[in-house]
């Protein structure tokens, strides 16, 4: 019977204490996987890009040709090439710098204002039942209600100027990160904890080094929602009073009928918004390299 | 310390499990065990026999509440630093390097940075990962999570060694590398060990001494001392005459608590 067992089970105990050649095959497979790609991945990747391309194009082609058509009005719906040249026009104006300025100011302090807040309290909150306790009634019936609808309050209160949406996009971003990372801390796998508690943590360690790192991938998702949210509160303020920024321009070209300037505001928007995105996203796969 | 007080004093311990709107359930029964210092003990039993609940007792991760626990003289309340634990899953928090996972025990007891990395890359070494420590939990096979567990708990010295099933998420190849790769190290030091498993044959081939829990409540039917001579070799220790006799004993007594039971109860 001896003769037929694996070899591993013969070898000397000096031996044993060693990783076994499969072990070792196993681990460093994917790492080796990473580095080489079939030829036609990349080709697939080539094609579905040709694809979208296509996609695109033939959108901005039939909107041109059926408005050219006349099949729509271009007083309401305008047409790619007349949004270019507006585009351009705005670009190299003079407004932009002003319009980008209060928009971008306002999204990022206001995401970076709602966001730390929103950790904080969640961390809290996630973490210690009795602040959950004595806060959630008051959470849960501020995060219920439409924060927008608070924006004429929000304008009233600290002006047309960038500080009052600041506040509303604070308002916006703290609800979305508060509860994601709460989620976050109350979904950490219970292994973690006992092991923590069984190796003789501190709860400051339990805290900062199990707790708020085992959260993170929650509350990034959290995070990336808050920045699109962001934008949108921003923007959403502009359109009820400001002095500057792309929502009172969008606001002033769909009230004086002018399609063509609020597109191309809307795709200075767009640049804008993929930008935050891929920002975040870069951040977030940064974080959690460890997660492949 | 006197030569004839146990490491691990158990005495009267009684447990109920409490489940919301149901009543009570008696988990232990009045369970009395001692254990001397330096001795490897194995804990087996049918499943829900509360072996689990007992160790996590006595690593003073479940409130006591009823009877008294003393581990070297001290009344069990809390986890304690001198005591290590090791389960069946690995907890390696996924986030840091196999290192970064050996040197966390050390930096919750305020271990240098260097001095804790250092010692961590020796206990990879020890459990056989040698040239991983920079590798992710991602990266690496349930075998090699389950030593970086294993040498994380090492690494901090702990005075008894807990031990909840800690091979059985492993395939037998391995299972009996890792047991082999554990006595080896247990020889070294010959510290106090609680090992709880559900495989006999394990017990057996690593204890001093086989403790069987009766099926629910668990309380203690038999206590097998296992005269097999050290250092053992968990493998081929299998095909030795005597360590066939003594699991066919346990294997009785184990069979004849099991025929007591109602199927549906298993």
């Amino acid at each position: 019977m001896t003769t037929s067992m694996p070899d591993a089970v013969h070898t000397r105990t000096a031996d044993l204490v060693d990783t076994t050649a499969s072990e070792r095959a196993s681990a460093a497979a994917p790492r080796r996987r990473r580095l080489s790609r079939p030829a036609w991945v990349s080709r697939r990747t080539a094609l579905i890009l040709v694809l979208q391309l296509a996609i695109l194009g033939g959108f901005l082609f039939a909107w041109e040709t059926a408005i050219r058509r006349g099949m729509g009005s271009e007083v309401f719906f305008s047409r790619p090439s007349l949004i270019w040249d507006e585009l351009l026009a705005y670009v190299t104006g003079p407004e932009i710098v002003t319009d980008s300025y209060a928009t971008i100011s306002e999204t990022l302090l206001g995401f970076g204002l709602g966001a730390v807040l929103g950790v904080l309290v969640g961390l809290l909150v996630g973490r210690y039942s009795f602040f959950r306790s004595v806060s959630s009634p008051f959470l849960t019936a501020l995060n219920a209600l439409p924060r927008v609808a608070l924006a004429p309050m929000f304008i009233l209160w600290f002006g047309i100027g960038m500080e009052s949406k600041i506040y509303l996009v604070a308002s916006v971003v703290f609800f979305l990160v508060m509860v994601a990372t709460e989620s976050g801390i109350r979904t950490i796998d219970p292994d973690f904890l006992m092991m923590g508690r069984a190796i003789g943590s501190t709860e400051r360690h339990m805290f900062v080094k199990i707790v708020l790192p085992a959260s993170v991938p929650a509350l990034f998702s959290g995070l990336k929602l808050g920045a699109v949210y962001a934008l949108l509160a921003a923007i959403f303020g502009e359109m009820l009073a400001a002095d500057h920024g792309w929502g009172r321009k969008i606001a002033l070209g769909s009230q004086s009928f002018q399609p063509a300037a609020v597109f191309a505001v809307l795709v200075v928007v767009l640049v804008f918004a993929l930008a935050l995105n891929g920002l975040m996203s870069a951040i977030e796969r940064r974080l959690l390299r460890w997660q492949s | 310390m006197t030569e004839t007080s146990p490491a691990i004093a158990i005495r009267g311990v009684t447990h109920n499990f409490i489940r919301r709107g149901q009543d009570p359930m008696l988990a232990i029964n009045e369970v009395s065990l001692d254990v001397a210092e330096g001795e490897f003990i194995a804990l087996v039993g049918p499943s829900g026999c509360g072996k689990t609940t007992l160790l996590n007792l006595v690593a003073g991760l479940v409130p006591l509440q009823q009877g008294r626990i003393e581990v070297r003289g001290r009344l069990v309340e809390k986890p304690h630093r001198d005591v290590g634990y090791i389960s069946a899953r690995d907890s390696l928090l996924p986030w840091r390097t196999a290192e970064g996972n050996v040197a966390y025990g050390l930096e919750v007891r305020g271990v240098p940075k260097r001095e804790r990395l250092e010692r961590a890359r020796s206990m990879l070494g020890l459990v056989g990962l040698a040239g991983f420590e920079k590798s992710h939990r991602s990266q690496l096979s349930q075998g090699m999570r389950q030593r970086v567990a294993i040498a994380r708990t090492l690494a901090t010295e702990p005075e008894l060694l807990l031990l909840d099933e800690p091979f059985s998420a492993l395939d037998q190849q391995t299972k009996l590398l890792l047991e082999n790769a554990f006595i080896e190290i247990w020889d070294r030091s010959h510290r106090t060990v609680v090992m709880v498993t559900h495989d006999i044959e394990e017990a057996v081939a690593m204890a001093d001494r086989v403790v069987m829990l009766s099926h629910r409540p668990g309380e203690v039917i038999a206590d097998i001392p296992v005269d097999l001579p050290r250092p053992r070799d968990a493998a081929e220790i299998r095909y030795d005459a005597r360590f066939r006799e003594i699991t066919h004993g346990v294997w009785e007594l184990l069979r004849g608590e099991l025929a007591q039971l109602d199927p549906a109860q298993i």
